[in-house]
């Protein structure tokens, strides 16, 4: 909030001494408030990013997900999880694909 | 109208009509809710403050055993370890939570109005505690998260947020932010809309700036709403569970042990409803202080407005 403010403190004192006609409402470029549109860009993306990874962890291939921790796209592209949420996955193919190791 | 307003001036209301008594009326529609709020809440209060001077065990009907429960209680190092980071989780989530929410909120109403990011912002809301647990779970690991990932990227060291008994408070109060900040945001924004607008027209005119408005305006005016969202929020936090039970289960050894968890251990996990039953009643004191402190001192029942 200080950051976004200090100028328009320093305008306004000065406008009202000189009676301007000018008011401090919408200036073209504000330093103050790129730093509010700043703030408020780094509140959205730390609000959806956890969304982006929970579908991108839905997405990638579970054996995958160890080896490629660090991609940030899904890891091995594949329907496996959704196709075995709404039931399209029989028990073994759910097995194989959540440990093919084991196979 | 036109023939009762003689007949009234005639005399000494001849056929007394009685204001209509609602009470009967208004009990009827209250009754569901109330049957309600009688069997699961005000039940299970009385019921839960009786077993807390019990010793019960679900196999075994509860026997009497005075007040060993809380003579326990006091002596148990868990307990107020229990409640210490507790009350650590409480100041970190409220702190941060309140601020953040206040931030947004006073951009969401002065610097910008659209509705699409009030939606963005409310979005981890709709989440439930359990999900937005595991994602954080998966994003904080260690080896595997995407967060010390980007962590090492810009050159700092990789941080065991959930597996240090330093980390892992900040880590679950930071979760639970991220989770409710959005909400609570959206109930000071409600608040902020109730200010009205002249006012700030007239602090410009006498040349305030944007400072000195949210200080002399925005925060006077608020204080009401201020204060129930911050008895809401407190009492939300203090009851953490959820969160914790997901990610941590209370470890590293007992620095994420927090009352509500340690209560659910040992009624679920050891049997001992008797003694977690005293702790919920211990829980429910400190929430009723907590509560009447803060109603007083925010003076939540009277408006500056008008």
């Amino acid at each position: 909030m200080a950051t976004t403010t200090t100028p328009p403190v320093a305008t306004a004192g000065t406008a009202a001494e000189r009676e301007s006609a000018a008011p401090p409402e919408r200036p073209g470029f504000n330093i103050g408030r790129a730093f509010a549109w700043l703030f408020m860009v780094l509140v959205v993306l730390v609000s959806l990013f956890p969304f982006y990874w929970m579908l991108r962890t839905a997405l990638s291939s579970n054996n995958a997900l160890y080896a490629g921790s660090d991609s940030l796209l899904p890891v091995q592209f594949d329907w496996g999880g959704f196709k075995r949420v709404i039931g399209l996955q029989s028990g073994q193919e759910a097995l194989d694909w959540a440990a093919p190791a084991s196979r | 109208m036109a023939t009762t307003a003689p007949a009234r001036r005639a005399g000494p209301t001849p056929t007394p009509r009685r204001a209509r008594d609602d009470t009967r009326l208004a009990l009827l529609f209250i009754l569901p809710a109330l049957i309600g709020f009688l069997i699961f809440m005000v039940w299970p209060t009385l019921r839960g403050i009786y077993l807390s001077f019990t010793s019960f065990n679900l196999l075994t009907p509860p026997e009497f055993n005075g007040l060993d429960n809380y003579v326990r209680m006091a002596q148990d190092p868990v307990f107020w370890n229990s409640l210490k980071v507790t009350v650590y989780y409480v100041v970190l989530n409220i702190g941060f939570q309140t601020v953040l929410a206040l931030v947004i909120a006073v951009m969401m109403q002065r610097l910008t109005k659209r509705t699409w990011l009030r939606g963005i912002v409310l979005t981890p809301y709709l989440v439930s505690n359990v999900v937005a647990a595991m994602i954080f779970l998966w994003i904080l690991d260690y080896q595997l998260g995407i967060g010390n990932a980007l962590l090492e990227a810009i050159g700092a060291d990789r941080v065991a947020f959930l597996s240090s008994d330093a980390w892992v408070i900040p880590a679950i109060a930071f979760i639970n932010v991220w989770r409710h900040v959005g909400y609570t945001a959206l109930l000071i924004f409600a608040g902020l809309q109730t200010i009205p607008e002249t006012m700030y027209e007239a602090a410009r005119v006498d040349g305030a700036g944007e400072v000195r408005l949210f200080r002399s305006i925005t925060v006077p005016l608020l204080r009401p709403i201020m204060a129930l969202v911050l008895i809401i929020t407190v009492v939300g936090s203090f009851q953490v569970f959820d969160t914790v039970a997901v990610t941590t289960r209370g470890g590293p050894v007992d620095s994420s042990r927090v009352l509500q968890y340690y209560i659910y251990d040992v009624a679920f996990g050891r049997f001992q409803f008797g003694y977690a039953s005293a702790m919920s009643v211990a829980l429910l004191l400190v929430l009723v202080i907590v509560t009447f402190v803060q109603y007083r001192l925010t003076r939540a029942e009277s408006s500056d407005l008008a």
